[in-house]
């Protein structure tokens, strides 16, 4: 295996704990000199919605509770931390977006971008990939 | 390796109440503000943060001056050697 330098995820559930071990993985790759990409397609778009991210509305199981209970960094303030400190960027799948109807607008803050999978895929290349 | 007990950070940051990867983040908040050369104690609940901390210290080669385990949390020592 060669220097491990880019780190692509894949975030594809709804689920939140998902969400969560993601913005964890991509936190700590970000600041240690990991450039990463975060991909959210599918059902993992509605936990970037403005309008359930001001409603705290999630579908998590145990651990989601867990971490409402303990009062834990949710994963978008994870991620928006990461992104001040480290090479961190958010596309939402433009595939979605479309069936969806959405605007960028629709997506919270820290989303970069809408891509198409050619070029997620160009930023893949020479990547370590996981996907949740 | 010196006394750590001996160590006066230049600062204390207690991330207790943070969760995994939190006080690792908070130590990186500090230390991009603080100049090369000072030392930076992070006082963590959360037992994974004394082993990643210092992991994450060597990768990015900043040093790691040890931890102490008190009672139900850990002081963990850094130094900031170069700018980041």
């Amino acid at each position: 295996m060669g220097e491990f330098n880019k780190l692509a995820i894949i975030l594809e559930s709804e689920d939140y704990e998902k969400a969560h071990v993601a913005a964890m993985i991509a936190s700590v790759a970000a600041v240690s000199c990991i450039e990463v990409s975060i991909f959210v397609t599918m059902n993992a778009i509605y936990n970037f919605l403005k309008v359930n991210v001001k409603e705290n509305k999630f579908t998590g199981g145990k651990i989601f509770e867990k971490l409402k209970e303990k009062k834990a960094q949710m994963f978008y303030d994870m991620l928006d931390q990461a992104k001040m400190f480290g090479g961190l960027k958010i596309y939402a799948c433009s595939m979605v977006m479309d069936l969806l109807d959405l605007k960028k607008e629709d997506l919270i803050d820290i989303v970069d971008d809408h891509l198409g999978l050619a070029a997620f895929l160009g930023i893949m290349e020479g990547a370590q990939t996981i996907t949740f | 390796m010196a006394d750590l007990k001996d160590i006066k950070a230049d600062v204390v940051v207690d991330a207790r109440g943070t969760y995994c990867p939190g006080p690792l983040m908070e130590l990186i908040k500090e230390m991009r503000q603080q100049p090369v050369g000072a030392v930076i104690e992070v006082i963590s609940g959360d037992a994974g943060s004394a082993k990643d901390v210092p992991e994450w210290l060597k990768k990015v080669n900043q040093e790691f001056l040890g931890v102490l385990e008190e009672n139900n949390y850990w002081r963990i020592f850094a130094k900031k050697t170069k700018e980041m």
